[in-house]
């Protein structure tokens, strides 16, 4: 026993030498990706979960494309009479009491709506699973946003935000990080130091829920919203399954399984209905640095209040309005939400509606009343005699 | 601080971590007042509480917004459920500690101990612990089962309202129909629960039920309230002893009061068919009503009259009521009664021969949205001498910060909408003689004599 421990200690497996090779390769390529192009994943997650990472910079193409592809959609003359239709969908909505949208709710509430554009989803949204299934190349990945319609302001911000989650996941799949509170602490701070960050404080609800432009992504693009809070629901999953793996015996494994869900929603189960959160998808995450959960939250919202503005029918400047998004999304001196705000709305979401629990099971929705509704505690209130 | 496994390893370990999150939640004062040091797990410990506490109202189709039901979907709450449970907010059952009578029949508030060990849980990253421990099942009883048949089984009677159709959403809408009661006979009433059957529980605010008799000339004439239900309510327990009479050949009178879509709950389709509120009656065996010495009644007491209640906007307004007896009584259940910018309530005795104060109960975090009826414990429930004064005080605020207040920016007078305000609490009574008073007071003082000679042994 003692002789082949002695072996073990002194040779070196030929697959580990190929190991160290990699290693020093991806972290030359590391080095520089981390200074130009930080937005490709990181070489130990890419090295430890390369399913998962090529995964993500599939997705990271995917979300650029579902921009370009609404922007393509909402610009042309063939979308002209959806898009009318579409709009007048939204002034409705706009004006419905709420008793009338919980009317309406209830109606619909068994029934998916397709969306005014759903051929053409249904067409993109077949092209996407593709690309989510297959390897990108490098070049690919950094040029996703090449020739994207966003404004450079929105693209820088969707950067930064790339660079601050690989470097997150690099923590979470680095086994020699013992201290991963005191790493995540120094990612945001890294983080933050720069423009074009969004605050680590939560921004309020009504930037999502009641912007101009609210809610017309959802409902203008059932099917691609789906895809979007899914790539945010996989990359939350992950680093709840991350954390818990790092925890306890009784988790290893579980990135596979959130991989797993992942698959089964791009053949069409359970695709997230709300954007998924941090405290719902990735609880561990906002118990250990609710700072960096409260920063990749304000992202998923910039992404989908971004969305919202693109998906609008037949507005113009759109560039203006997503300028003064960017203007909001990245003010450290806005007004912020409190942290039991930003727990409340991000949890009334609902677990189930968000793309399930990373890990366990939820076959059904959790919810007894839906978000809208919470609204109207005051509402819950009797009179007598 | 709270303990951080360590990488790969099924024990904790010393790892510390400095939770913003933890801070940033408790920084309101949680009152933990001994933390279990071991490790507190879902499976292990939580659970248990959760499902005994929590998932008769966090259940699929339940009253609450989400369910408890498993790990998955307690978990991700675990910081909310850690801020509401220290401060005593959950369960929801508004009752402050250490004042006044404390012993009460259908309290829901949480012990000491158990919400140490939910403290503890959320502290230490709300862990699910060793799968292979299967916490306790729930047991609960389904949704549109009685509230006292687990203790009582089912009612020995049950009257339901005339079914109406009406709107999953709409306006205020007030139905007051008749039911009769088809007895034949006096009878005493043991428990009472006023249930909305099914998918009416999302759109009925309140239904109260008021007793008429036949006076002879073929119309009818009020005998008593009966009951009072709003949201919330769990339902009346009459204490040995005392008789709540239903007489023969009565009929209940309803005021049932809707709200369709208000209630934020939701109603299947676009219309809730056969809308029905019932009422379950437990009543005395027969023959009892010889035995009870006293009768018990249930009343409106008034704090001032409500149409002179105006509450001005970002303004504030208390309101008392004084109620004396000829005779002596014994106050068996207190029920503040007010809407959404009534805040807080108490009850307090006043002594004129000394001039002293007792306070009885006091609900400082006062809500409309649970209207508890306090039900004390027969032997500690507040023995009343002929000529003390029953104080009723009721606060109101108007102002933005009280969280449940729709609109500050108005004035608010006292009427029956869901916007006004109204200033009354309903109080079950047994009315004593002096003898029977001189009894209670006696046996009192035995009890209190025999706790005291055990204490010593």
């Amino acid at each position: 026993m003692n002789s082949q421990s002695s072996e073990r200690k002194t040779s070196v497996h030929p697959s580990a030498l190929l190991l160290l090779v990699f290693l020093l390769l991806t972290t030359v390529i590391g080095a520089f990706a981390q200074t130009a192009f930080a937005q490709t994943m990181g070489r130990v997650f890419s090295a430890q979960e390369s399913e998962l990472a090529e995964l993500f910079d599939a997705a990271f193409i995917a979300q650029a494309k579902i921009f370009a592809e609404i922007s393509a959609i909402g610009s042309s003359p063939a979308t002209q009479a959806a898009r009318d239709q579409f709009e007048q969908n939204l002034h409705m909505h706009e004006n419905m009491s709420m008793a009338e949208m919980m009317a309406m709710m209830q109606m619909h509430a068994s029934m998916t709506m397709p969306g005014p554009f759903d051929e053409l989803e249904s067409h993109f949204g077949t092209q996407m699973i593709i690309l989510l299934k297959t390897r990108q190349s490098r070049s690919a990945v950094l040029d996703a946003y090449e020739n994207s319609p966003l404004p450079r302001q929105v693209v820088e911000v969707l950067h930064r935000g790339r660079q601050f989650e690989s470097r997150l996941y690099e923590i979470l799949a680095d086994p020699s990080v013992s201290d991963i509170p005191a790493a995540l602490r120094e990612d945001v701070a890294n983080y933050l130091s720069a423009d074009g960050s969004v605050p680590a404080k939560p921004i309020p609800a009504d930037l999502l829920l009641e912007h101009p432009h609210a809610g017309a992504f959802a409902r203008g693009y059932p099917k691609l919203s789906g895809f979007l809070w899914a790539t945010q629901w996989v990359q939350l999953a992950t680093i709840e399954a991350l954390l818990l793996q790092a925890q306890e015996v009784q988790y290893w494994g579980s990135v596979d399984t959130v991989r797993a869900r992942f698959q089964g929603k791009m053949q069409g189960s359970l695709l997230p209905v709300e954007l998924p959160m941090t405290p719902a998808i990735a609880p561990t995450l906002f118990t250990l640095s609710p700072d960096a959960a409260v920063i990749i939250d304000n992202l998923n919202i910039f992404e989908t209040v971004i969305a919202d503005v693109l998906s609008y029918p037949n507005l113009e400047n759109k560039d203006v309005a997503t300028d003064a998004l960017v203007a909001q999304f990245t003010n450290p001196d806005t007004s912020f939400a409190s942290t039991m705000d930003y727990l409340l709305f991000a949890l009334r979401g609902g677990i189930y509606n968000q793309g399930g629990p990373a890990i366990g099971e939820l076959s059904q929705s959790e919810r007894n009343r839906s978000r809208s509704e919470m609204g109207m505690q005051h509402a819950m209130i009797m009179s007598t005699q | 601080m709270k303990l951080f496994h360590s990488r790969n390893s099924s024990m904790p370990t010393t790892v510390a971590v400095s939770t913003t999150a933890a801070a940033l939640i408790f920084s309101v004062q949680v009152q933990a007042q001994s933390i279990p040091e071991e490790e507190i797990t879902y499976n292990s410990h939580v659970a248990a509480i959760i499902n005994e506490n929590c998932v008769v109202c966090h259940r699929a189709g339940g009253i609450a917004p989400m369910t408890f039901t498993s790990y998955e979907t307690v978990r991700p709450w675990a910081p909310i459920i850690g801020y509401r449970v220290g401060r005593r907010e959950m369960p929801p059952y508004a009752y402050d500690q250490d004042i006044g009578v404390q012993h009460l029949i259908g309290d829901w508030r949480l012990e000491q101990q158990d919400i140490d060990t939910v403290l503890a849980w959320v502290e230490q990253g709300a862990p699910l612990g060793n799968t292979d421990i299967i916490p306790p099942a729930v047991e609960i009883p389904s949704l549109d089962e009685w509230n006292f048949t687990e203790s009582l089984g089912s009612p020995d009677l049950v009257l339901g309202s005339q079914p109406i159709d009406i709107p999953a959403a709409g306006n205020d809408m007030w139905h007051r129909p008749y039911t009769m009661t088809g007895l034949n006979d006096d009878r005493c009433i043991r428990a009472m629960q006023v249930k909305p059957k099914g998918a009416s529980k999302a759109v009925v605010h309140h239904a109260n039920s008021t007793l008429e008799i036949p006076n002879g000339d073929g119309s009818y004439e009020r005998f008593s309230q009966l009951t009072e239900y709003a949201m919330g309510k769990w339902g009346e327990m009459m204490p040995e002893g005392v008789c709540r009479k239903l007489p023969a050949n009565g009929r209940i009178a309803w005021d049932i009061h809707m709200y369709p879509g208000g209630l934020g709950a939701m109603a299947p389709g676009e219309m809730i068919e056969d809308n029905v509120v019932e009422l379950g009656i437990w009543f005395y065996d027969k023959g009892y009503e010889n035995e009870a010495r006293f009768d018990q009644d249930l009343r409106l007491y008034k704090l001032g009259e409500q149409d002179n209640l105006i509450i001005p906007p970002h303004g504030y307004e208390m309101t008392q009521g004084f109620h004396s007896f000829d005779h002596p009584v014994r106050v068996d259940s207190f029920q503040p009664h007010g809407h959404l910018r009534m805040n807080a309530a108490s009850l307090e005795i006043y002594y004129p021969e000394t001039g002293q104060i007792e306070s009885v109960s006091q609900v400082s975090k006062w809500s409309a949205t649970w209207h508890h009826n306090h039900i004390y414990e027969p032997n500690v429930a507040p023995l009343v001498p002929t000529g003390a004064v029953l104080v009723i005080k009721q606060w109101y605020d108007n102002t933005a910060e009280n969280p449940n207040n729709p609109d500050p920016d108005v004035f608010v007078m006292g009427g029956s909408r869901t916007a006004d305000e109204m200033t009354h609490a309903w109080l079950a009574m047994t009315h004593l003689d002096e003898e029977g008073y001189q009894e209670l007071l006696a046996e009192r003082l035995e009890q209190q004599s025999e706790t005291v000679t055990s204490t010593l042994k």
